[in-house]
């Protein structure tokens, strides 16, 4: 269905090569996707002194040497070191969602290593991608319809005015003064210091969201279900065969506003994994995730706050 | 084999069910914050940990005084955890080790502090006078465009 493009090495996806030069080994593209999630954990994985002193140790390892990167034991201790301040100590410190899916995805990869026949790694990495992804946002989706103030609006007419990761976006499309939102940063910077718990003040800009706090609610739920229907269900399903093009349209409405970093970059990875073919072959949506997974870090440019100044 | 075959499967996907159970049971058992407990409610509830304050009552020469322990850098580690879950009691324990500390009374600015030895503080506070610890999370009126701060726990000093 889709146009399939393959590649020697991740050098060789951006150059012309020989058509029967281009297919990937399994070999590689395991390592190409093993290293993916150690570059993830090498850059975010530093919660606490511990970690960041620790996880580098551990990674680089892994990102130099073959032999390393596919050792199951290895994989079986950066389990251990995911496991217990994500998923065990997981409600004593701060831990945002998406250290939990790291955990899960270790844990996977653990698991397939010491389960999984050698020609069967790699199906069973795309499977597991594809039932994270699903999963993940089966319960946001269901999180959100436990939660009536996203139905009604109110939780993006806050959340636009009060987050300052969305005031470019808030300042450009709602036309709100960029001054009287940084005011509503510092008073709840001021409430969240406060000596008096019946501290009250008024959200500058709120006024001038509600039909878009709605609008985005309603765009949320439709693409965050039907991620989730298409990636839960099984390939034979019509619906599963367009999981890449929502899963797409999510990355690029999502982040560019809502800059969360950790969050984007894997789900950008499991997105890769489970894009790539049974021939080990990389689709063209496969390379829209290497691209994103590369250039992820341009999104905390304020792109909005820079054009507003030039224009 | 086919042991094999269903751990592979259906493992991850398990693990990732009990986190969104646990999140919705500790939500509506214990306020924890639906953002947190990998039950991948993000981008849901205005009320999170970050937009929650926690803090204890202080009674002293008759007055008042409500102690944010945002702003006691010995407390971090308690200040976070008893915003993203304000148990009873995870409450009580934390309120225990908020006693063992030596509380003093700085009259320039009308606050109470964590003295760093007692003989530099001239108005010390007796642990009987920490009286409670409290949890609040922000409110936001869609109606007055107000934010406001709503209790959601608060348990006295035994």
């Amino acid at each position: 269905m889709s146009k399939v493009y393959s590649t020697k090495s991740i050098l060789g996806l951006f150059s012309k090569v020989k058509e029967n030069a281009l297919s990937l080994k399994s070999d590689d593209l395991t390592i190409l996707i093993l290293k993916m999630i150690l570059i993830i954990l090498l850059i975010l994985m530093k919660d606490n002194a511990v970690l960041s002193i620790l996880m580098p140790v551990i990674i680089v390892p892994g990102l130099l040497f073959k032999a390393v990167t596919l050792n199951k034991y290895y994989w079986l201790l950066l389990s251990l070191f995911s496991a217990i301040p994500y998923l065990i100590l997981d409600l004593v410190g701060y831990v945002p969602n998406h250290k939990h899916i790291f955990a899960y995805v270790i844990l996977a990869v653990t698991i397939i290593l010491f389960l999984s026949k050698e020609e069967d790694i790699l199906e069973n990495l795309r499977h597991q991608s594809k039932y994270i992804i699903g999963l993940c946002f089966l319960f946001a989706v269901a999180g959100k319809f436990l939660a009536p103030e996203f139905m009604d609006g109110r939780f993006f007419e806050f959340t636009n005015t009060a987050d300052p990761r969305f005031y470019g976006f808030t300042s450009f499309i709602a036309d709100v003064d960029p001054l009287a939102l940084k005011a509503n940063e510092t008073n709840i910077e001021n409430l969240m210091s406060t000596t008096n718990p019946n501290t009250v003040f008024t959200l500058n800009g709120a006024q001038n969201l509600h039909s878009i706090g709605l609008m985005i609610s309603y765009w949320t739920i439709f693409i965050e279900g039907m991620i989730a229907i298409s990636f839960c269900l099984p390939g034979s399903f019509l619906l599963s065969k367009y999981r890449n093009i929502f899963l797409i349209a999510f990355v690029l409405t999502t982040y560019p506003i809502a800059t969360v970093y950790g969050f984007a970059i894997i789900l950008t990875t499991l997105g890769f994994i489970q894009s790539t073919t049974k021939k080990n072959q990389l689709t063209k949506y496969s390379l829209f995730y290497l691209i994103v997974f590369i250039f992820l870090p341009l999104i905390k440019i304020p792109f909005i706050r820079v054009l507003s100044s030039i224009f | 084999m086919k042991t094999k075959k269903i751990v592979i499967r259906y493992f991850i996907p398990l693990v990732m069910l009990f986190f969104f159970v646990r999140n919705i049971v500790l939500v509506e058992t214990h306020d924890l914050d639906s953002w947190m407990g990998g039950g991948m409610r993000m981008f849901g509830k205005i009320d999170k940990m970050l937009y929650r304050v926690s803090g204890f009552n202080v009674e002293y020469n008759n007055k008042g005084y409500f102690v944010n322990l945002r702003n006691i850098k010995e407390l971090e580690d308690q200040y976070v955890e008893s915003k993203i879950l304000p148990s009873e009691s995870r409450l009580q324990e934390i309120l225990e080790e908020i006693k063992d500390y030596n509380w003093c009374y700085n009259e320039s600015t009308d606050k109470i502090t964590i003295s760093v030895n007692e003989e530099t503080c001239n108005h010390p506070i007796p642990s009987g006078n920490i009286k409670n610890i409290e949890v609040y999370k922000i409110q936001y009126n869609a109606e007055s465009k107000e934010v406001t701060l709503k209790l959601i726990n608060n348990v006295k000093s035994l």
